[in-house]
């Protein structure tokens, strides 16, 4: 019966969804204030009936209720409650659900939070919001219903992939989506001001809050996912330029082009025209990741069982949106009015370099990623685009756009002083300069460019300190009158700063791991020792042991430096019961200067086992650098001025105000 | 019963909460006149900050003030965007509204939902356990008796459709193929061989599966599903002209079911294109260019792969069969049969291509020595004459 | 600066970067593309040896030997023709005789095709539509989600 009044609940929502595309913007067209207001509370109700969809789907997957076909497909009664949990959207039909499930959190979230907007803005983004729901309902329900039967019920479920068994995975894509979804916010956003036919500093206001949450998301999911390539695929690589992968990172670079933007657009009312266009392209990235990764066109090392079918169902969805976005965007663009001028060297400069390049980098990802199904659709002839196409393509776009990074939040609004912004930063490049050098000459030979980016990131990490100190006017001012100062910063400051100095952090950790890691493959007999990076490891055997769903091999190393003692590491190799596939656990030993990884091969005739020993310089860095970005996105978003717009709290508590 | 009385209370839920903000919208209407005013009013106190902190000069300062008030303006010399608080016929609109949500939920979920099916919490089910145990152990028996007594027809008889239900398709094939080897050939015993060959070999229909079709045709000459295998049979093995007019003597067969009658449709419209792509082919030199297919697809998983690849023999095969004097060709086809374990196709292509080629001495030595070189059984035979 | 001529510098940038970008892309496309053939590709399209390309098809069966050490060579077949490779690392977990396999490398003189990276696809169970429909066709009951086949692509 739960798993009835799911279903229930999914169909009800679809009726609710369509009522929510129509009334409020039928409203808004007639200045209806009545009908306007249904949509915020189908908004609400749209929302708690997929929660109870979900819910349901969630529990039929926790009882093991193999009645249900996507839970006899994807689950299994022995697996661990977590991977139960997780496994509600570790397949096609329930991940599509938690997709619309985010969507309307986003869309409840409008009706709940927005009550600043203009009503007439805030009925047509919900009635935006809700045909993207509409579309994706009907999708699931008539294509990858999670709810449907099977009668009579097997008796046990085909299991879950024994590689998506995994914490990391299992929350990955509950932040991926909320990620690509939370784009569609910018998309309902500048589709309704389309259609309202006006756009200003403050509708830029308005939909940044929504593009920064969504950006975070994005952010954290990517990094989870490489982190769970890096040691669960056994090659130790943490990112392998897959079409799946840049199927999410797309949609990133896009979105931070798009953070950007609206930044100037709020704050001088320029770059209106351009900031609509990256609201509604990179919504349509992100469904173009939904397309790529659910229609198999592609083949990824991350792609698994996928179906053609739903995949054109996708497109068209794709299509429909991005074409009817762009297609007003064409009609009504040339409406819109220009706004503020600025010079070429000032704030606005900056982040107008920062978009074009990165628009660039997106395009030449979308073209290296596309062009091989491109080239096969034309000639046939399969080809492959692999890391070296992007190295050589992107890297070199990121290159300026990095130099130019500390210098974007020291220069003034409108006009700025290159050369004051330069002296301010020149402590921060000497020092980035002079590390690089120290560490450098340390490490011995690496490539050319190693040293080069190396320094750009200690530059960007440092630039974000000189931001702050600055900003607080260090130097200026007394110690005590500098301590009030920075403390009393605005967050948002705070955010930017912790945003770039994560970036900063992360390509280090990507010139350290990539210049200068070593790999060994060895083959190893009980009591036998290999060395690499300084490290002794002394192969003691295997044991085998039994998990909860699978058994296991479990090699164990003694891993010791200079002769004393490190760790001890147990990789090992499992065969999951059902379905009945091995996997390989990594041992990996962390340590700030970087991580030592050994990966199991298969057992030697020789009676030794092969191995695959890594040493990673600095790797931690990438994702500690990812997590600080998100902590920055997430120091933003509580600042009240991204929150302002609220006319009550605004006009009746000025005093609130910090004079900062 | 309970089901629908939640299904009610939901929908009465949706639509109340729907109807009572629409009343409700009287009172709110009021407030949002110029919600960006605030915006603007924000900024300019946030001049007044940077002013404060010094990152703005009084002229910069000043000109960004005039800039802010300059928007504000323009903002309020827009149009005004009063709102009414209802217009005429909105009722109406919200009337439709509410009433259409239960009927098209009814609608949809009538056509989607499966009502009378109760949940299956796996832990639930013990009963069913107890008879799944016992069928654990009755066929943990049978197996035993059968390993000592290997000769046991009834053993077999019993166990080969208990392996067919368990998805053990190699296990059932054998069994049913030693059933009917003990116990003499019955049609329920033939086909239930020949859906487990085929299941085993993952939808491939295999000389043993085919013979034994046939056999099962002679005992029931009307048997739909023996008709089905034999033309599918004949698809596979190219010889497209034959399946499809097979399907089409099928699809008027009086006993068809409806399900039976899509499915062939299917098959039909599959083998017309099949069909077709085997006559826009060109003639092939004797190379292997025609053998990647038409799309020169790799399907990405390796019973895809398997199965494309049983297509291109099937193709070749079919080729072959219409013009034999490619003694390239044969080579290639005795080669794929011999690399995916079709031995006896093998020599039978052998066979064939003698037949074929029976006048060209230089091409038939050509395939005698590829059929040594690959160990095709019956190379030698023909040797030694 | 007019307004005319800080939108040509904008304007400007914008194309020079763009154009810097299109040349990238060309360069890195003559440079990086690696072409995807079949056994009997090799065999028909006469590959130069030292050409980098990926070859795909299944692992025959029986041909799997595992040298000194880390080598190992197998043959990569599409049925129809064999390619022999070399291989010096360590295999996925899915590699196996009879299954799909993706090799990348360059073909050695003597037709040895000595590869750098071996990828073995990730779905075990996968059944191909076309054979699930095949069997459903003959009214044959399969097991749960062979036609609603559905996955966790991430």
């Amino acid at each position: 019966m739960v798993v009835e009044i799911g279903h229930f609940a999914l169909i009800l929502a679809l009726v609710v969804a369509t009522a929510q595309m129509i009334v409020p913007m039928w409203g808004a067209q007639v200045r209806d204030a009545r009908l306007m207001a249904v949509g915020d509370s189908a908004a609400v109700v749209q929302f708690a009936l997929l929660i109870i969809s979900f819910l349901a789907l969630m529990h039929a997957f926790v009882t093991s209720d193999f009645s249900v076909l996507n839970v006899a497909d994807n689950s299994h009664s022995e697996k661990p409650l977590i991977y139960r949990i997780a496994g509600v959207w570790g397949n096609h039909e329930g991940s599509m659900l938690l997709w619309v499930l985010i969507l309307g959190l986003f869309g409840a979230a409008v009706a709940l939070y927005g009550r600043h907007l203009p009503a007439t803005l805030r009925a047509n983004v919900l009635g935006v919001q809700a045909s993207i729901a509409v579309a994706f309902l009907l999708f699931m329900l008539f294509t990858s219903n999670p709810f449907e039967r099977v009668d009579p019920a097997p008796f046990e479920g085909r299991g879950l992939n024994p590689i998506l068994q995994d914490p990391a995975l299992a929350f990955h894509p509950p932040f991926l989506y909320a990620g690509y979804v939370g784009f569609s916010m910018a998309f309902s956003f500048a589709v309704a001001a389309l259609i309202e036919g006006r756009i200003d500093a403050a509708w830029a206001r308005w939909v940044r809050p929504w593009t920064l949450a969504a950006w975070m998301c994005l952010t954290l999911g990517i990094a989870m996912g490489s982190w769970w390539a890096y040691y669960e695929l056994g090659w130790g690589g943490w990112w392998f330029w897959d079409p799946v992968e840049n199927a999410s990172f797309m949609p990133w670079l896009a979105g931070t082009a798009l953070l950007h933007s609206a930044l100037v657009m709020e704050k001088r009312d320029a770059l209106k025209v351009w900031t609509i266009l990256l609201a509604i392209l990179t919504f349509s990235l992100s469904l173009m990741g939904t397309f790529l990764v659910r229609s198999g066109v592609l083949t990824s090392v991350h792609a698994f069982a996928v179906d053609p079918d739903r995949g054109i169902v996708i497109l068209t969805i794709m299509m429909f949106f991005t074409g009817g976005g762009l297609a007003l965007f064409a009609w009504r663009a040339g409406a819109l009015r220009q706004g503020g001028l600025f010079a070429p060297i000032s704030r606005e400069g900056s982040l107008v370099l920062n978009n074009v390049l990165l628009s660039v980098a997106c395009a030449t990802v979308l073209v290296g990623t596309l062009y091989p199904l491109a080239l096969e659709g034309i000639t046939g002839e399969k080809i492959s685009v692999g890391p070296p196409f992007f190295n050589m393509t992107f890297i070199p776009l990121m290159l300026p756009l990095l130099f130019a990074m500390p210098f974007g939040p020291l220069l003034a609004w409108k006009r700025g002083d290159a050369r004051a912004v330069a002296q301010r930063l020149a402590f921060a490049g000497g020092l980035a300069v002079l590390v690089t050098i120290g560490v450098a000459a340390l490490s011995g030979p690496g490539p050319w460019l190693a040293p080069l980016c190396a320094a750009l990131g200690l530059f960007v990490l440092f630039g974000a300190i000189t931001d702050l100190l600055s900003r607080a006017r260090l130097g200026d001012v007394g110690r005590a009158e500098f301590l009030r100062r920075i403390i009393s910063l605005p967050r948002s400051a705070y955010g930017t700063a912790l945003a770039h100095a994560g970036i900063g952090i992360m390509v280090m950790g990507i010139v350290g791991t990539s210049a200068y890691q070593t790999e060994k493959i060895v083959a190893l007999k009980p009591g036998e020792r290999a060395e690499v990076a300084g490290y002794d490891l002394l192969f003691k055997g295997i044991t085998p042991t039994k998990g909860p769903n699978y058994s296991e091999q479990i090699a164990e190393f003694e891993v010791t430096r200079n002769g004393s003692p490190v760790t001890t590491l147990l990789p090992s190799k499992r065969l999951y019961n059902a379905p009945p596939q091995p996997t390989t656990e990594a041992g990996i030993y962390p340590a700030w200067t970087g991580d030592l990884y050994v990966a199991l091969g298969d057992e030697q005739p020789s009676g030794g086992v092969a191995l695959r020993l890594y040493f990673h310089p600095f790797v931690r860095f990438i994702w500690i650098g990812a997590v600080i970005m998100f902590i920055g996105g997430m120091i933003s978003l509580t600042d009240r001025r991204l929150r302002v717009g609220a006319p009550q709290r605004a006009r009746s508590r000025p005093a609130a105000v910090p004079a900062e | 019963m309970l089901l629908w009385v939640i299904f009610s209370i939901l929908t009465a839920g949706v639509v109340g909460a729907l109807l009572w903000s629409y009343r409700r919208a009287d009172e709110a209407a009021a407030g949002s006149g110029h919600a960006d005013v605030a915006v603007y009013a924000d900024q300019l106190l946030q001049i007044d900050a940077d002013r404060a902190r010094g990152l703005l000069s009084e002229a910069e300062a000043q000109s960004a003030r005039a800039e802010v008030g300059r928007r504000m303006l323009t903002r309020a010399a827009d149009v005004d965007t009063g709102v009414a608080t209802a217009t005429r016929g909105s009722e109406r609109v919200l009337g439709v509204v509410a009433l259409s949500i239960p009927v098209l939920a009814l609608i949809l979920y009538t056509q989607l939902g499966s009502p009378g099916l109760p949940d299956l919490p796996h832990a639930g089910r013990t009963a069913e356990d107890a008879a799944r145990s016992q069928v654990d152990a009755m066929i943990a028996r049978v197996e035993q008796r059968l390993r000592s007594a290997p000769e046991d027809g009834n053993g077999w008889d019993v166990i080969g459709p208990v392996y067919l239900r368990m998805e053990r398709y190699g296990q059932a094939a054998e069994a049913f193929a030693n059933a009917n080897r003990l116990l003499g050939e019955t049609p329920k015993r033939l086909a239930g061989f020949v859906q487990a060959e085929i299941l085993a070999n993952n939808g491939i229909v295999n000389s043993n599966a085919k013979m034994a079709a046939e056999r099962l045709l002679a005992l029931e000459p009307d048997r739909l599903d023996a008709r089905m295998w034999l033309a599918l049979a004949k698809e596979q093995d190219g010889q497209f002209a034959e399946a499809l007019t097979d399907y089409r003597a099928l699809i008027k067969a009086p006993q068809m079911t409806p399900a039976m009658t899509s499915a062939i449709e299917v098959r039909i419209s599959a083998v017309e294109r099949l069909a077709r792509g085997e006559t826009v082919e060109p003639p092939a030199s004797g190379g292997m260019s025609g053998s990647t297919g038409p799309g020169g697809e790799m399907p990405s998983d390796a019973a895809g792969q398997q199965a494309m690849i049983e297509g291109m023999v099937a193709r070749l095969a079919g080729r072959l069969a219409a013009d034999g004097k490619d003694p390239a060709g044969w080579a290639q086809l005795m080669r794929s049969y011999m690399v995916l374990g079709r031995k006896d196709d093998a020599t039978k292509a052998l066979s064939d291509a003698r037949r074929a080629l029976g006048d060209d001495a230089a091409a038939l030595e050509q395939v005698n020595t590829a059929a040594a070189e690959l160990g095709v059984e019956g190379a030698a035979k023909e040797e030694k004459k | 600066m007019t307004r005319k001529q800080k939108r040509g510098v904008l304007i400007g940038s914008g194309v020079a970067i763009l154009s810097i970008a299109s040349l990238l892309v060309m360069f890195a496309f003559r440079e990086s593309i690696v072409f995807f053939h079949t056994p009997s590709d090799v065999a028909d399209k006469k590959i130069e040896a030292g050409t980098r390309f990926r070859l795909g098809g299944l692992v025959a069966d029986g041909s799997v030997k595992r040298g000194q050490g880390t080598t190992v060579e197998f043959a990569v077949t599409d049925t129809l023709a064999k390619v022999n490779v070399q291989y010096t690392g360590i295999l996925p977990d899915l590699f196996r005789e009879g299954q799909g396999v993706v090799t990348e490398g360059k073909l050695s003189p003597d037709g040895l095709f000595v590869a750098d990276t071996v990828l073995a696809k990730h779905d075990e169970n996968y059944m191909p539509p076309e054979v699930a429909k095949s069997l459903e066709e003959k009214g044959v009951k399969l097991g749960p989600g062979a036609q609603h086949k559905s996955g966790a692509g991430y």
